[in-house]
């Protein structure tokens, strides 16, 4: 009896994240979520993507690390299922992303405070964008 | 070119159980786009996880729904289980599968009983949900609970159930199987529901891959997606294990898939009680997950796969626990569904989607 998946993570730059993505639909992988999470100075995104035949029990993420002030091409291009997760890492975590088809520009969840699971961005809000508005 | 009208949709409507808000860009009566927006009721349930450490944590994430509470603390369970290297006993593999797959039979049968009170037949949403009461009650005698019920731990099944139970268990469900088979027909023949249903808020499979659809949702459209597949557990010593298809794609198609999949809960359960080996159902979990363990994991929750991520950080706090639900996954095919059809058919397209926002606001 198999009690469990296999994961297996792999790491990649913001700027690969789209040709990444292509090459698992040409795979016929099925594009599975992105899960924003907090680091000390940057946020990291994992990719997951799973094998529609089910013969492995395997999924695999791709682990993409997004330092402050910096943005990351959307990939709904490719899987548009991603907007939901797009807009979320950028509501709840403050990331920015490039091109998002469906973007919501921070208005998706509705939250009492900007970016609550990430204080950093919270601290600095993107819009306005700048340096004098994190400076004031 | 009509003019252009966007109707707001929600959050609150007769229709919608929790709260979702669709902004609808029509022209007459047709729907040209629609632009969901959620959020209303979000959580921050995987921010708990700072606060619970992770054997905690699995009463936390029983909580994130109440319709699929047992699928979502066995997600975490396997996902943690995974991060430590831990393998549980075999009978409490078949325990968690049979109470999985009771959880699917009874949260279809709030589906069909909300989907009969959308299409205004009240009846039927009665005798749906009377069934469905019969599914609780053995949720009821087994742990005591009907809705939340705590019965999966990380390292297994919390509290062993009996072969003499798990056999009135499978009689119970014949009787209500034969029950069944007349709601179903109701459902599945009945005129003034194929009117309402067949045809509407179609996605070919074409559209259903290229939306990343999960669940009955997509294997209404003839998607092969069903986590069950992978045979992790006792999925794996059934003899046999095909996921409900329907190449129709329409509303109607995806009544009848989760129709099917309630027979095909029944035999799964039927199954596995009649083979469930002996021994114990839970092994001793001890230690905390390494510092930059990581691992992901999947489950076929009655709505579709959902997704468990967890990375510990060397305590007994995990450094990060992500839970993706169906209902997020589904919502780029809703708006897809959506494009096109007449206004009154909105109800039943979201309907047929199954949404669960509790789920996607953890």
């Amino acid at each position: 009896m198999r009690h469990h998946q296999t994961s297996t993570f792999t790491e990649a730059e913001a700027s690969q994240v789209v040709a990444i993505a292509s090459a698992y639909k040409e795979r016929g992988w099925e594009f599975s979520q992105i899960c924003a999470t907090t680091l000390e100075d940057s946020v990291e995104l994992l990719y997951a993507y799973c094998d529609p035949s089910y013969t492995a029990t395997g999924l695999e993420g791709v682990r993409v690390n997004v330092p402050d002030g910096t943005s990351v091409p959307s990939i709904t291009g490719v899987y548009p299922a991603a907007f939901v997760f797009e807009n979320e890492s950028h509501d709840l975590f403050g990331v920015s992303f490039e091109d998002i088809n469906i973007d919501f520009g921070g208005e998706f969840y509705t939250v009492a405070v900007a970016y609550p699971m990430n204080p950093r961005a919270a601290a600095c809000p993107a819009e306005p964008q700048g340096e004098e508005a994190c400076n004031e | 070119m009509s003019k252009r009208t966007v109707i707001p949709f929600g959050p609150q409507h007769p229709v919608l159980p929790e709260p979702v808000h669709l902004d609808l860009v029509m022209e007459d009566e047709k729907v040209v786009t629609a632009i969901p927006r959620i959020g209303f009721v979000h959580r921050g349930l995987e921010k708990l996880v700072e606060k619970r450490d992770y054997t905690q944590f699995v009463y936390v994430t029983e909580r994130i729904c109440g319709i699929c509470s047992f699928g979502h603390s066995l997600g975490y369970s396997q996902c943690v289980e995974q991060l430590m290297g831990i393998e549980i006993t075999e009978r409490a593999e078949y325990l968690r599968t049979i109470f999985h797959e009771l959880s699917r039979v009874h949260s279809h049968l709030l589906w069909l009983g909300l989907a009969a009170d959308a299409f205004g037949h009240e009846a039927l949403f009665m005798h749906c949900w009377r069934l469905r009461e019969r599914v609780l009650d053995i949720f009821e005698q087994c742990t005591g609970g009907r809705v939340i019920f705590s019965a999966c731990d990380v390292g297994g099944f919390r509290q062993d159930v009996s072969d003499e139970t798990l056999a009135g268990i499978v009689i119970t469900l014949d009787k209500l199987e034969q029950e069944y088979r007349q709601i179903a027909r109701a459902f599945l023949d009945d005129s003034s529901v194929r009117n309402r249903l067949v045809g509407v808020g179609h996605l070919s499979k074409e559209q259903a891959s290229a939306n990343s659809l999960v669940g009955p949702f997509g294997r209404a459209s003839g998607l092969v997606v069903d986590e069950r597949l992978y045979g992790l557990g006792a999925y794996g010593e059934l003899a046999a294990f095909e996921p409900v298809l329907s190449e129709d794609g329409d509303c109607y198609a995806r009544c009848d898939v989760r129709i099917r999949e309630v027979y095909q809960s029944i035999a799964i359960i039927r199954e596995l009680a009649a083979k469930i080996p002996a021994g114990e159902v839970m092994v001793p979990v001890k230690g905390k997950p390494e510092a930059g363990a990581r691992a992901m994991s999947t489950v076929e929750q009655p709505r579709g796969q959902a997704f468990y991520y967890a990375v510990g950080n060397g305590t007994k706090f995990l450094e990060r626990m992500r839970v993706r639900t169906p209902t997020s996954q589904n919502l780029a095919g809703l708006v897809a569904a959506l494009e096109g059809c007449d206004f009154a058919d909105v109800p039943n397209i979201i309907l047929t989607i199954d949404p669960c926002i509790s789920c996607t606001e953890r």
